[in-house]
């Protein structure tokens, strides 16, 4: 059924820019007058038109029928007039097609017209309505296109994709039409119109230099946003495809550049019997261009068809890939990649030149092109590191303390032994061994969440790590990761102080579900652009006094828009009950999943009570160790709030996973 | 007649009929969306009247369910505190305080108890009439 | 017989052949690379419950939220138990004031595994479908 699908989307997409083209080239080529080799020309093209639309029309109804068996689940549901009319009215794809195809009736209808068109306004009026119609049948197809689907902007996604369209149906729409012409204009029969063929190929030639231009702006702003990444473009099935329809997009390119500086002045040469000969040489190599332009519409359906890379995991399929930030690792690869990047600079400096140059140009080219290999031989190595089928996946579960407390159980019971208790590779079984890196090192950090979930899953056997791939599920070694991630941001941890500095957020506050008692649990994301939190683990009987004083100032806090969320250390369920009414503590009190939100926070500071000031992005701003110092009064607390509430440039939310 | 003033008259037809079924379309369905909420929040608010009237309360006063947990309790003022869960038509989920109808409620619970509660009365004046475990 | 001589009389001067009409090309070529289609198909971004989690008590909805907006016709969700018997009200519906979210409410379950099981349609025409599971204790 997606094979079929895909044949009339190509077949539909192909014969709506056909028929564009088409008008569009009649009108460029201006009124043939009293030509008769292009009044018949002009004949053909309307009759090539007529045909055109019944397959765009014919291809359309296939669309839509393949279209409802997919909605529906089921390959009869195509056939069936309920199901059809549902998917037709009910959806926005539907109302889209509905509307498109009602042009393309009118268009035909229009078409169908007998026109007397001596009058130039009635010329002009038969040849722009056809096309300002089929242009709005074009540009419709954004509508239920993938850029309709991009949240936010979605209205500037949609007119470049619009753009993209209809750039693409002047261009390649032309194509054909001008190839016709300029094959009867080449005959012995058809010198009559020969000067009418030059000019108009001389038009379209200027047309289409800037249509290309609009090509190529609407289209990297598509990719910009449907691809997003290196790892998408070689990873994924809509970057493959996107890389072929570039190979066939360059071929199109040579033949266009070949025929507008070679062909094109070969018409006018001042020798008479190199007139023809060019014409259909000229005629055979845009027709050429026409063929290579349709497989390129055929590679289009194909990406409409396919999931978008921003949405699919990239398996990745090389085994290396550029990473600059291990060229920072050491004064030594910094300047290796510093002497590089200034050589194939250099290079690529003369190789422009060259073109420039008339006399010398191949020794220069070859001059350049050395360079340019011995730059990239020196600056890519130690940019150069090892990469794996999985490095650009996204973990399946978030940066949570339900996730980050299992992977500490995990790691305990598996990779302790190895890399100790707090990652720094000292663990019992090390002994004698060279150690492993320190996971809380920036190295570590740096390294993609994939990466590592394929280094656990299948180790590193020359260095002596095993494979967990039958040991550990998927989400099990997963949450290690979340766990690794949380010990590196604690060991950074210590940076932060007692008071919040207005630098860039850096510590992302792992999430966690706040489940008060049997209602309904929300998580501390719900905070996420609205409210300041203040988080609290606390341990009675000790931390009482401070929790009476929390719960006097609680009204104050809440009206500087700062909530308190407190934690049980024992994760008792009858804490509400054990806080008190005297003073009543009001602020959630967690009685559920206490003890995951205790075991992830207390990697940022241990001790029986401490507590975490958390900012409306969702990044810990200060922390409070109560085992070594004393919790800030209100009134210090509120200034820090304040400093909050002024903050001018905000931070972007975090992402959920980690990277 | 001519192809131009045709194609004026294809044109303006097809403007006009667009223009006009897009708006027309539209708006009913607007309007028809709004009609169905509006319906939708009188025929709960009746419902909960009704509700109110078999257990004998005045005319106009509606009758909420909901559940949450008691945080603190006011004898003095028949104030209960309570963190409850969103109370439909009524308010969001949110900690409030509530009178209570009798002081006999008001004994059965202590804080920490998570409880199923009855609300009668005129928004303003909605006071608890029934407790229960939850 | 021969073409007839063409009439230069009315045709302009040939354009030089120079470096100046490939350049413009040659940046054409290096950025064309990235013209594309837009592709959008919704995918799953999060849910409540969370995927794989395990829940103390048994949720009043479940809620799916994705990448692009849904077509309330075509999208839908159901819960099933280990058994494989649908469990939830049957009444899952895309949000009217939120067109990525998809809702379906549950009556109170015993503990055990559950499966959601989505199929939606998004804007672009396409249908994606997926499923998680989540354990109530």
């Amino acid at each position: 059924m997606r094979l079929f699908l895909l044949a009339a989307s190509w077949v539909h997409l192909a014969s709506s820019v056909l028929l564009t083209g088409g008008f569009f080239m009649l009108l460029l080529a201006g009124n043939p007058g009293e030509r008769p080799t292009a009044r018949r020309w002009e004949r053909t093209i309307a009759v090539y038109s007529r045909r055109v639309l019944l397959v765009a029309l014919g291809s359309g109804i296939a669309w839509l029928l393949a279209r409802t068996a997919v909605f529906e689940g089921r390959l009869e549901a195509a056939l069936e007039p309920r199901a059809v009319w549902h998917a037709l009215l009910d959806t926005r794809p539907g109302l889209i097609w509905l509307a498109r195809h009602g042009l393309l009736v009118v268009l035909g209808a229009f078409l169908l017209l007998p026109a007397d068109v001596r009058e130039t306004r009635n010329w002009i009026a038969s040849r722009v309505e056809p096309l300002g119609l089929g242009m709005l049948a074009l540009a419709l197809v954004s509508g239920s296109s993938h850029a309709a689907g991009v949240a936010p902007r979605t209205v500037l996604a949609v007119a470049v994709d619009v753009a993209h369209l209809l750039g693409s149906g002047i261009w390649i729409g032309g194509l054909v039409p001008l190839a016709l012409l300029l094959r009867a204009a080449s005959r012995e029969a058809g010198a009559d119109s020969h000067l009418y063929a030059v000019r108009a190929v001389r038009r379209f030639s200027g047309a289409a230099f800037a249509t290309m231009i609009v090509l190529i702006t609407s289209g990297s702003m598509n990719a910009f946003v449907q691809v997003e990444s290196v790892a998408g473009l070689a990873g994924t099935a809509y970057g493959h495809l996107l890389l072929a329809k570039l190979s066939v997009l360059v071929l199109v390119l040579v033949l266009a550049a070949v025929n507008r500086v070679r062909l094109l002045p070969a018409l006018s040469r001042p020798t008479a019997t190199v007139g023809c000969p060019a014409m259909r040489r000229l005629a055979a190599f845009v027709g050429l261009e026409a063929v290579l332009a349709l497989v390129l519409l055929g590679l289009v359906a194909a990406m409409t068809l396919t999931t978008p890379a921003r949405h699919e995991q990239p398996v990745w399929p090389l085994p290396f890939r550029f990473s600059l930030d291990a060229a920072l690792d050491g004064p030594a690869t910094r300047w290796r990649a510093l002497l590089g990047s200034q050589l194939v600079l250099l290079g690529t400096a003369a190789a422009i030149a060259s073109l420039f140059v008339r006399r010398r140009r191949a020794p220069v080219l070859a001059g350049a092109l050395v360079l340019i290999v011995i730059g990239a031989g020196v600056g890519l190595a130690p940019i150069v590191v090892d990469a794996y089928p999985t490095t650009y996946r996204r973990p399946p579960v978030t940066y949570h303390a339900a996730s980050i407390t299992p992977g500490m159980l995990v790691y305990r019971e598996h990779c302790a032994t190895c890399h100790g208790a707090t990652g720094a590779g000292d663990g019992p079984s090390m002994q004698g061994r060279r150690p492993p890196a320190d996971l809380r090192s920036p190295p570590v950090s740096r390294r993609h969440a994939g990466e590592i979930f394929w280094l656990v899953t299948h180790g590193i056997p020359g260095r002596g790590m095993p494979s967990f791939e039958n040991r550990l599920s998927n989400a099990e070694r997963w949450d290690v990761i979340n766990f690794i991630r949380a010990l590196g941001a604690a060991g950074d941890a210590g940076r932060l102080g007692r008071v919040v500095e207005p630098e860039r957020p850096w510590l992302v506050a792992p999430d966690f579900a706040v489940s008060v008692g049997p209602l309904a649990p929300g998580a501390l994301r719900d905070y996420r652009g609205r409210r300041i939190v203040l988080l609290v683990l606390y341990t009675l009987p000790g931390s009482r006094p401070r929790m009476t004083q929390l719960a006097r100032s609680y009204d104050l806090f809440w009206v500087m828009g700062v909530e308190v969320i407190a934690v049980p250390t024992d994760a008792s369920s009858e804490a509400i009950r054990e806080l008190g009414s005297s003073p009543p503590a009001l602020f959630p009190v967690v009685t559920d999943g206490a003890l995951d939100i205790v075991q992830t926070y207390r990697m940022f500071a241990p001790g029986p009570h401490a507590e975490f000031l958390i900012d409306r992005q969702g990044y810990i701003r200060a922390i409070w160790k109560g085992d070594t110092e004393a919790m800030p009064d209100a009134t210090a607390l509120l200034g820090q709030v304040d400093q909050l509430n002024e903050e001018k440039n905000v931070a972007a939310f975090p992402d959920d996973h980690i990277h | 007649m001519p192809v131009w003033q045709v194609v004026l008259l294809v044109n303006l037809t097809l403007a006009v009929g667009l223009g006009l079924g897009y708006a027309g379309w539209g708006r009913r369905a607007d309007r028809l969306d709004q009609e169905l909420e509006a319906t939708r929040a009188r025929v709960e608010r009746l419902e909960r009247e009704r509700a109110a009237c078999t257990t004998g309360a005045r005319a106009g006063e509606q009758q909420w369910e909901a559940r949450g947990i008691v945080r603190a309790i006011f004898p003095g003022a028949d104030l209960l505190v309570i963190t409850h869960e969103e109370i439909r038509g009524f308010l969001p989920p949110r900690t409030t305080s509530f009178r209570t109808a009798s002081p006999k409620i008001r004994d059965a619970v202590r804080v920490g108890d998570a409880i199923r509660f009855s609300l009668r009365g005129a928004f303003r004046d909605a006071t608890i009439v029934a407790i229960e475990r939850w | 017989m021969v073409c007839p001589p063409p009439d230069y009389s009315r045709a302009r001067a040939p354009r030089p052949h120079s470096v100046k009409s490939i350049a413009p090309l040659a940046l054409v070529l290096a950025v064309c690379a990235l013209a594309g289609a837009a592709a959008g198909h919704a995918m799953l971004q999060r849910t409540e419950p969370r995927v794989e989690s395990r829940v103390k008590r048994s949720p009043d909805e479940v809620k799916l939220y994705f990448t692009e907006p849904l077509e309330p016709a075509y999208s839908s969700v159901r819960v099933v138990n280990d058994r494989g018997r649908q469990v939830d009200r049957g009444d899952s519906r895309v949000d009217r004031s939120n067109p990525v979210l998809l809702r379906v409410t549950l009556p109170v379950l015993p503990p055990g595994t559950y499966r959601v099981r989505w199929r939606v349609l998004a804007i672009d025409a396409d249908v994606t479908e997926g499923g998680f599971a989540f354990r109530v204790e």
